[in-house]
């Protein structure tokens, strides 16, 4: 079952991205996962020159370095006050990453190390490369690999969670109760890179950037809670995990370049659909704001001509036209609004406040 | 008497430019001081510095007699309004609860106890019923209370508050003060950044002048005089020169 295989796998990868995920978007520096993505491969890149094993573990420790020392630098450069923290962030990685594609180009050239792997990843044969231990076959390599740092990912979001919020929300009073900011920020940041190592392999460098951001970006548009945001962003995680494979299969294209697909068509979801912020929640509240506000509008209007000797002119269907410049559409849906509420009678053409009608104006005018 | 705070010739520079230049202060025990001076004096920038987020150029800072390494768990802190995201997924009651991280200590999760003394200081600032309420959906003023709750949480012996009464309406200002003259009551100091000079005799017991030198530091009314102010805003406060010249005459 190699589909079932990738599923797994691509579940194990993106949950691991995921949760460090989640304190990137919420420290507003999601980029640093592009920086830090980007620059580990000098790291692989420098590790496979030395120990020349493709296949050691030791790459991760010299990928994790390259990872720690670009977010090192950039944090240096952000200090120095001279540049701003997005441009810092740009500045040191495509350095790393331009090392890193030279040395591929001038002594690495004749292995595996080729840029399509680099951009998406391979994660269509990682099922071929096995585990196999005392004879039995313990199933694709890069769940092995994968399945530890998302163990360490999952110890130290659950151990350093407040710890973690609160330098997020407020790093001076973080700094002032004794948390010290940097030091939880380079934990993070080199879970960032451990990560990214470990799911380079099989997504690429470019879409670890999709797996850590999008769905907590997703998840931050659906909840008012981090602890919530932690679970939607696991389990929009596991869904383009797997709707991701069936699409890939269903359309024989790159298993990572839908997965990551996935998670936008989520993110797109949400964007339009949450029910706070959502795009078509909010067109249609503003709506019913207007068409309120309108039917305010009208009766105050209605309540200052009444008695007066123009009444019979003024509070008519066809003054909301003419006086008032609404369209037809509009003054149709304001007098339906304000017929409904019983706070206006509408005879025919003419229009009379009811009792409640004019404590409805009243009550406008005074607020 | 032993001093809440102690600093002794503290300066504190951006790249070459000073902030503050050569501080010496001292802080009885028990007061209700108010940090003054026009903007720029460095006024956020000593308390930060006070609280070890900045890194001074010399000096040296000691709170109730020791560094502040020893006293952390007896220092709170109540930052600017503004220098939070009020758009981080979080409800108020959980905000609160920040203040007791320090006593809670790393990796442990707050107890029952701890979100008791959350809900009683939300209580105390007039915001129970928005406990639950995401930090977004309130007012500036309810905003401020939840900060002022979080300090109370800290249970601490010192406390310094950046500018709590900027941008509040005046019954967020008055329970702010109540509860300001409720903790000197209780034998605490707090030291209060403040930009207003209309009600510094008001609400405070104690002054410190500053415009990047110290002008003048102890009770109000010995701090309040033309001259420091002179010193303190130059000529850009003549309006109240004028006032207390005016004062003066009526006595």
């Amino acid at each position: 079952m190699p589909f079932l295989d990738i599923i797994i796998l691509a579940s194990i990868i993106s949950v691991g991205c995921v949760l460090p995920g989640v304190f990137l978007v919420l420290r507003k520096v999601a980029l640093m996962s592009d920086a830090i993505s980007h620059a580990i491969l000098l790291g692989i890149v420098v590790g496979f020159l030395i120990i020349k094993d493709l296949h050691s573990p030791l790459l991760i420790v010299g990928a994790a370095l390259a990872g720690i020392l670009t977010v090192f630098l950039t944090e240096m450069l952000i200090h120095s006050r001279r540049l701003k923290k997005d441009a810092a962030i740009g500045l040191i990685f495509p350095v790393f990453f331009s090392l890193g594609v030279i040395l591929i180009n001038k002594f690495a050239s004749d292995v595996h190390l080729d840029n399509d792997a680099v951009l998406l990843g391979e994660i269509a044969y990682s099922p071929l490369n096995r585990l196999y231990a005392f004879g039995m076959d313990l199933g694709p390599m890069a769940i092995w690999i994968m399945l530890p740092i998302l163990l360490v990912n999952i110890l130290f979001i659950y151990s350093f969670y407040k710890e973690l919020k609160l330098i997020s929300f407020d790093p001076g009073l973080a700094t002032a109760l004794g948390f010290s900011p940097s030091i939880l920020h380079y934990a993070l940041m080199s879970l960032v890179s451990i990560t990214a190592v470990g799911a380079f392999n099989a997504v690429g460098s470019i879409l670890v950037v999709a797996l850590m951001i999008t769905p907590p970006a997703t998840a931050y548009l659906l909840t008012e809670r981090v602890s919530k945001m932690i679970g939607i962003s696991i389990l929009i995680a596991i869904l383009s995990s797997i709707l991701g494979v069936g699409l890939a299969i269903l359309i024989d294209a790159s298993i990572a370049g839908c997965i990551v697909t996935m998670t936008g068509v989520f993110f797109l979801l949400a964007l339009c659909f949450s029910p706070q912020q959502g795009l078509v929640f909010k067109y249609f509240f503003a709506k019913k704001q207007r068409i309120l506000f309108a039917a305010h509008m009208l009766l105050v209007h209605m309540s200052s001509h009444e008695g007066t000797s123009n009444e019979s002119e003024e509070n008519t269907i066809r003054n909301m036209t003419t006086h008032m410049r609404w369209t037809e559409r509009f003054s149709k849906q304001v007098s339906k609004l304000v017929v409904q509420h019983n706070w206006v009678k509408r005879d025919k053409g003419a229009l009379s406040l009811t009792p409640l009608g004019r404590e409805t104006a009243r009550s406008v005018i005074l607020r | 008497m032993r001093n809440a705070v102690e600093i002794r010739d503290l300066t504190l520079a951006y790249r070459e430019k000073p902030v503050l230049w050569d501080i010496d202060l001292e802080v009885p025990e028990g007061v209700l001081m108010a940090i003054v001076g026009p903007n720029g004096a460095g006024k956020t920038t000593l308390i930060k510095a006070v609280l070890g987020l900045l890194n001074p150029a010399a000096g040296s800072v000691e709170i109730l007699g020791d560094a502040l390494s020893k006293v952390r768990h007896k220092v709170g802190y109540v930052p600017q309004r503004t220098s939070v995201d009020w758009d981080f997924p979080t409800s108020a009651l959980d905000v609160v609860l920040m203040g007791r991280y320090g006593k809670i200590g790393w990796v442990n999760r707050p107890s029952k106890h701890d979100k008791a003394l959350a809900r009683e200081a939300l209580e105390k600032v007039g915001m129970s019923d928005f406990s639950d309420r995401q930090i977004n959906q309130l007012s500036g003023g309810q905003q401020q209370r939840v900060f002022l709750a979080r300090a109370l949480v800290q249970e601490a012996d010192v406390y310094f508050m950046d500018e709590p009464f900027v941008g509040v309406d005046a019954t967020t200002e008055l329970t702010i003060v109540d509860i300001l003259k409720e903790l000197r009551s209780q034998g605490k100091t707090v030291i209060v950044v403040h930009h207003d000079l209309q009600t510094l005799e008001e609400y405070f017991d104690w002054a410190f002048l500053l415009n990047v030198r110290q002008i003048a530091c102890g009770p109000v009314q010995e701090v309040l005089t033309a001259e420091n102010l002179r010193l303190a805003y130059g000529g850009r406060s003549a309006f109240l020169e004028k006032a207390i010249q005016r004062d003066r005459i009526t006595e």
